[in-house]
């Protein structure tokens, strides 16, 4: 296919999933349900309050994670980098939870951003120092990611218990949930998007070369521990944004990335923009089986609100399986 | 005498077939040598004689009977294999890993006391490592982490040795050394030997049986002194070069002298 | 040549001598700490029952079932983390990546929001979950090969249940969630005898189950290759292990919760008193530290904050981590040896 039909095909399915969202809702479901919704005024309100924003969020966030993921597997040279294996994603979520704790400017959409950005850099600052000392080895660093990812999330566990009553909120902090994401939210997530878009396609052509080696970085004029912290920085950002927006939606700063790359190869000024959009089809689709599952099940007595996070989780889940299988057998089968 | 025979070997990964219809009898008592380019499936036939990879199609036998009939403790007395590489295992020392040969014969009950016993000893021995057996493996150069990977295999007990690349990564001088243990253990003990060897002048010098693998098939099959020729060199190897008999052994030597 | 120290007698003594006197010191505090605070000198008194009641009901019927219960916890997950990092030749196979203990929490988050009544919850559908969810990661990983790809099927399986879990709590009511919340993470809150009868004999009943797997581990950490090439099936091997591992888990998960990653620290613990040994003399040094540090991180959960008591996974989690780092930083990096 040539390269302009991939984008122009990416585009419309992510539009699709995109409209899909919008026609789905405890209020309806379907195109015609959402024609007669935008007739009513009263019903036209929720689609333009509720629904559009939600949708937006969900591309936006969806964007973020991609783009973090794609920066982080260029710079760990490891496919299975992502922000909720290199303690950035926990850093993230301690963060949110800390500010929702606190209460006040901080528990805002803009101060949350902010103090999830604030427990990113944790994250990442300890994964970089330890791996300054540590070397640069690539599984070595994954390794320690995780191990990073526990202790934060360890911390994040015990000050749930420091407020049981608010344990079912902050759970869907840890999962990732759209429910109740609204314009505020957007108005305060858009302009992270856009930066950490431009920033990203800007360092592109710098996280190629830093996705190969360090001497060869070096070899053609590149300082390679400036930049690393630089991208580093920009992918804690991205991250952080989209977690303190709809908490930790697992799978999707992997998964994205990795379709970037079958799609559009390793050249990062394509796979950047495109492990965004591919981002934002995935948290669109997931939101929409979300609240298709949430419709199913609030026939029973309970008002069940199936937080996306688990969607993405276990399709996620089943995707990587297949991936690791599939791998595991190229790898064993690569002697003659 | 323990023998293997293979036929009709047939092995693919994904679309690549690596080897097609390989038929190869490995008498008791002899030494074969598989050479061929990178890539050609020697190694992939080595595993397939020692079980470790299961062929797509065609069947291996042991003494007769089929391989996959066999438990695999039952095959690892019959057959030893020194694989390409190891994993490294930190702070092993050699006899541990010694001892882990005797797996087979011992079995899960019998390793708990921990496996220690004649055999291990004279594989030690034998391949001369008896003086740092207590090391750590890591602490140990190439070519005496080559003898020990030796002397694991020979604490099997098995008659037959199949040994992938047991030269690889090792200076002349203890590739030598290598090649000498091996002809000296095999005459003492009686072992039926196939080896995968990089080095066409090493699997002439030593082997009585080369076997010359070409995309996945047998290209010749026989004597080095029959086998090995200008016309072998170009055909299996890509280069033109020259072939005579040394003075010493009666065994063919070969230099290469270009690309062709 | 290399000259390898020989290990001394006295070397080889202390560390042992510590860990019992360690043992010693750490059973009377749990014991002792607390509220009301017991003077160790008493205790000989307390326990022939020379003693008021309520200093009896304390030691005895509180913390002394709590004691025992977080030895056997710990002496099993010790023991279960040898067997999965030996087996999978990665010192990050640790139930918490192989989707036993969130299989177990995952199950019984399910029973609690769906009122689902099943006899002897929540020990009953922990053991099943674990059983569920170490049986997903079998299965998941019987047709890939090595060790690498075991753990990353095992850690997907994990963040699938635990998105269950985690679906499960924020469905909850907030009666449910103190029942929850102990499946997020680790306690040992509330242990009285009749917890101690329910679940140690199946602790005992499995342990044994580890030294028959002891050869095959031997093997095992040689590459799947040469352990095939030595007369053991590695795929097979490894999900007998791994049964065992998802096994001892699952009757700590059961009664407990996850007491997250002491499966991590207790085996490099172990590695680390005994450097050139093998699997043997390590799971039983294992077993032990891991007793000891569930005691330990227990007697903090219970005092440092009193009243508020810390979830114990918590602190064994920051604790467990932070240790293994640190000891797996000081371990120089190992190259492929024998490639």
């Amino acid at each position: 296919m040539p390269r302009r039909g991939v984008w122009t095909v990416l585009t419309a399915i992510t539009a699709f999933l995109a409209l899909a969202q919008l026609m789905t809702g405890s209020s309806g479901n379907g195109p015609a349900a959402l024609w007669g919704m935008l007739g009513d005024d009263v019903a036209r309100q929720i689609v333009v309050e509720l629904r559009a924003p939600r949708v937006l969020v969900a591309l936006a966030a969806g964007a973020c994670l991609g783009i973090a993921g794609c920066i982080l597997q260029a710079l760990l040279r490891n496919p299975l980098a992502a922000p909720e294996i290199t303690g950035i994603g926990s850093g993230a979520v301690l963060g949110a939870v800390t500010a929702t704790l606190l209460g006040g400017f901080s528990a805002t959409p803009h101060g949350m951003i902010g103090t999830a950005i604030a427990g990113g850099v944790l994250g990442g600052g300890v994964l970089w120092v330890v791996a300054a000392r540590a070397g640069s080895d690539p599984l070595r660093l994954s390794v320690i990611g995780v191990l990073i990812s526990a202790v934060l999330s360890g911390i994040t566990l015990i000050l749930l218990t420091a407020r049981p009553q608010s344990t079912g909120t902050m759970a869907q902090w840890l999962i990732g949930s759209l429910n109740g994401r609204g314009w505020a939210h957007w108005h305060a997530l858009w302009p992270w998007l856009v930066l950490v878009l431009v920033a990203g396609l800007l360092i592109a052509p710098v996280l190629g070369l830093l996705s190969v080696d360090d001497d060869h970085a070096r070899g053609v004029g590149l300082e390679p521990p400036r930049w690393r912290s630089a991208a580093l920085l920009l992918a804690v950002v991205a991250a952080a944004a989209a977690i303190a927006t709809v908490g930790a939606l697992s799978f999707v700063g992997l998964l994205a990335p990795h379709a970037g790359r079958l799609v559009f190869g390793a050249d990062h000024r394509r796979a950047i923009p495109g492990s965004a959009l591919i981002g934002a089809a995935t948290v669109c689709a997931a939101d929409t089986v979300a609240q298709q599952l949430t419709t199913l099940a609030a026939a029973g007595e309970r008002p069940l609100g199936i937080p996306t996070g688990a969607v993405t989780a276990i399709v996620g889940a089943v995707v990587l399986i297949r991936a690791a299988r599939r791998l595991s057998t190229l790898t064993s089968g690569g002697q003659s | 005498m323990t023998t293997i025979a293979a036929t009709g070997i047939t092995v693919h990964f994904g679309d690549r077939v690596i080897l097609r219809e390989v038929d190869l009898a490995v008498p008791g008592g002899a030494w074969l040598a598989l050479v061929g380019r990178n890539g050609c499936g020697k190694s992939t036939l080595l595993r397939v004689l020692a079980g470790l990879l299961t062929p797509d199609d065609g069947s291996v036998s042991l003494n007769g009977s089929p391989l996959r009939s066999l438990s695999r403790r039952t095959i690892a007395r019959q057959v030893a294999v020194l694989p390409q590489a190891m994993p490294a295992v930190p702070a092993l020392t050699v006899r541990q890993l010694v001892r882990q040969g005797r797996y087979a014969t011992r079995g899960p009950l019998g390793m708990l006391a921990g496996g220690d016993d004649e055999h291990v000893r004279r594989a030690l021995a034998d391949t001369g490592v008896a003086s740092y057996a207590d090391a750590a493996l890591d602490r140990l150069s190439g070519g005496e982490r080559q003898r020990v990977r030796l002397a694991l295999a020979l604490a099997q007990d098995a008659p037959v040795l199949l040994l992938d690349e047991p030269t690889t990564y090792l200076d002349v001088r203890h590739q030598l050394e290598m090649l000498e243990l091996i002809a000296r253990l095999r005459e003492e003990r009686g072992l039926t030997v196939v080896t995968v060897l990089h080095d066409l002048g090493q699997a002439a010098r030593y082997a009585d049986r080369v076997i010359a693998l070409r995309d996945g098939r047998v290209y010749a099959d026989g004597r080095a002194s029959d086998v090995v020729n200008a016309d072998l060199l170009n055909a299996v190897f890509g280069v033109r070069g020259r072939v005579w008999p040394d003075e010493l052994t009666g065994r063919p030597l070969c230099t290469y002298d270009a690309v062709g | 040549m290399i000259d390898v120290p020989a290990v001394t007698g006295r070397r080889r003594l202390a560390p042992v001598v510590a860990v019992a006197l360690s043992a010693v010191a750490l059973a009377a505090l749990a014991l002792c700490l607390g509220q009301p605070v017991i003077a160790p000198g008493r205790l000989p008194a307390v326990l022939s029952g020379e003693a008021s009641a309520l200093e009896r009901v304390m030691v005895v019927e509180l913390r002394a079932p709590r004691l025992l219960l977080a030895l056997f916890a710990g002496a099993v997950l010790g023991a279960a983390g040898l067997l999965l990092q030996e087996s999978l030749r990665n010192p990050l196979a640790v139930p918490e990546l192989l989707g036993v203990s969130s299989g177990a929490a995952a199950a019984v988050a399910l029973v609690v929001v769906f009122g689902i009544s099943v006899p002897g919850a929540p020990l009953v559908p922990a053991l099943a979950g674990a059983a569920v969810g170490g049986a997903l990661t079998i299965m998941a990983v019987r047709r890939a090969v090595g060790p690498a790809a075991v753990l990353l099927i095992g850690a997907a399986i994990s963040a699938a249940l635990q998105a269950v879990l985690l679906t499960g709590v924020s469905l909850s009511d907030s009666r449910e969630q103190g029942v929850l919340v102990r499946y997020l993470l680790g306690s040992l809150t509330g242990t009285t005898w009749s917890t101690v009868v329910t679940t140690v004999p199946g602790m005992l009943l499995v342990l044994p189950l580890t030294v028959l797997a002891l050869p095959a581990l031997g093997v095992l950490r040689l590459g799947d290759d040469t352990a095939t090439a030595l007369g053991l099936s590695a795929g097979a091997a490894r999900v007998a292990v791994l049964a065992v591992g998802c096994l001892l888990v699952a009757t700590v998960v059961g009664p407990c919760g996850p007491i997250a990653w002491v499966g991590f620290l207790a085996p490099q613990l172990a590695r680390s008193v005994r450097p050139g040994a093998e699997a043997r003399s390590w799971l039983v040094w294992s077993t032990v530290l891991g007793a000891l540090l569930v005691t330990a991180a227990d007697l903090l959960a219970r005092t440092l904050l009193y009243p508020i008591e810390l979830p114990v996974g918590g602190l064994t989690a920051l604790i467990a981590v932070v240790g293994g780092v640190a000891l797996a930083a000081r371990r120089r990096r190992f190259k492929d040896a024998l490639a």
